[in-house]
């Protein structure tokens, strides 16, 4: 009862903010601000970059002193925790260089801009590749397969332990469910700008809708054919 | 299930990443272990048993209730 209540609530809340939202007939437009944004975007996944790749030298350095005891354990802790503030940093280096270039080629910019964005794109998807080299300096000891392997990620799920499974389902299982709803209210958006801004976004949210129907049918035959 | 291998692993001089070298898995598959957060294999509590050089069941305690 409860829950229903929450749920008639917020579908009465929703109504009137998408009653007011169509009301409204705003319109955002990329064009008049790309210049600046594309500076900006670009600066942002640059220093990303940077922060990601400084991050990937100290897990180096520290990574070879030989320690002992409370010591080693509390380096592990450090190293498991930084690889992953890497990671992290330089997947939102890469999608901020490519909504830079994709802003860059949409609203029609100079050629240097277009090359710079470029090789911003390609030398932040670079750095990704140095995550399979920094895990084997990090674990040494651990059978962990090469970045040029092929199946790279099935052989590097497969030489993970029953501890780190237990640690990615937990994040993985979270991470599908918000994906799913993250996605179904980027469409709702979608048709609400649509309609109050009279430009349709029907081809993007089209294409989440692919999206949504990729990853479920994904994760629904991964699970039913074990 | 509660486990002693915190208090097994401070007995013996171990620290974790050591006694993870030992087992073959991951420091953060024994920390989940000693916390609670993950009950083991049958593999990993075996490798477990014969380097404390204590049964199973000394390692890892059940509550009568979780065995029924």
């Amino acid at each position: 009862m409860k829950s229903f209540a929450k749920f008639f609530i917020g579908a009465v809340f929703g109504f009137f903010m998408i009653y007011a939202f169509l009301a409204l007939e705003f319109e955002v437009t990329m064009f008049d601000i790309a210049y600046e944004l594309i500076w900006i975007l670009g600066a942002i996944s640059l220093i990303l970059l940077v922060l990601s790749l400084v991050g990937m030298l100290q897990i180096k350095r520290k990574a070879s002193s030989p320690l002992e005891g409370e010591e080693e354990d509390d380096r592990d802790k450090w190293q498991y925790k930084k690889f992953n503030d890497v990671s992290l940093v330089g997947n939102i280096s890469i999608i901020f260089s490519i909504i830079t270039l994709s802003i860059v080629i949409v609203t029609k910019q100079e050629l240097f801009l277009i090359i710079c964005a470029l090789i911003l794109v390609l030398i932040s998807g670079a750095s990704s590749f140095v995550s399979p080299y920094l895990l084997k300096v990090m674990y040494p000891e651990r059978d962990l397969p090469e970045a040029s392997d092929k199946d790279y990620t099935k052989k590097l799920l497969a030489s993970s332990d029953e501890g780190e499974r237990h640690v990615m389902l937990e994040g993985l299982y979270y991470t599908f469910n918000s994906t799913n709803i993250l996605l179904v209210g980027a469409m709702i958006i979608l048709t609400v700008y649509s309609v109050s801004s009279e430009q349709s976004q029907l081809f993007a949210i089209f294409i989440i809708g692919l999206i949504l129907l990729t990853i479920n049918t994904q994760y629904i035959l991964q699970i039913r054919n074990k | 299930m509660k486990t002693r291998l915190k208090e097994l692993r401070a007995r013996d001089g171990l620290n974790q990443t050591e006694l993870a070298k030992r087992t073959k898995v991951s420091r953060q598959t024994i920390s989940l272990i000693e916390r609670e957060e993950l009950m083991p294999s049958l593999l990993i509590a075996m490798k477990l048993s014969r380097i404390f050089n204590e049964p199973i069941d000394q390692i890892f305690i059940f509550k009568e209730e979780e065995l029924v």
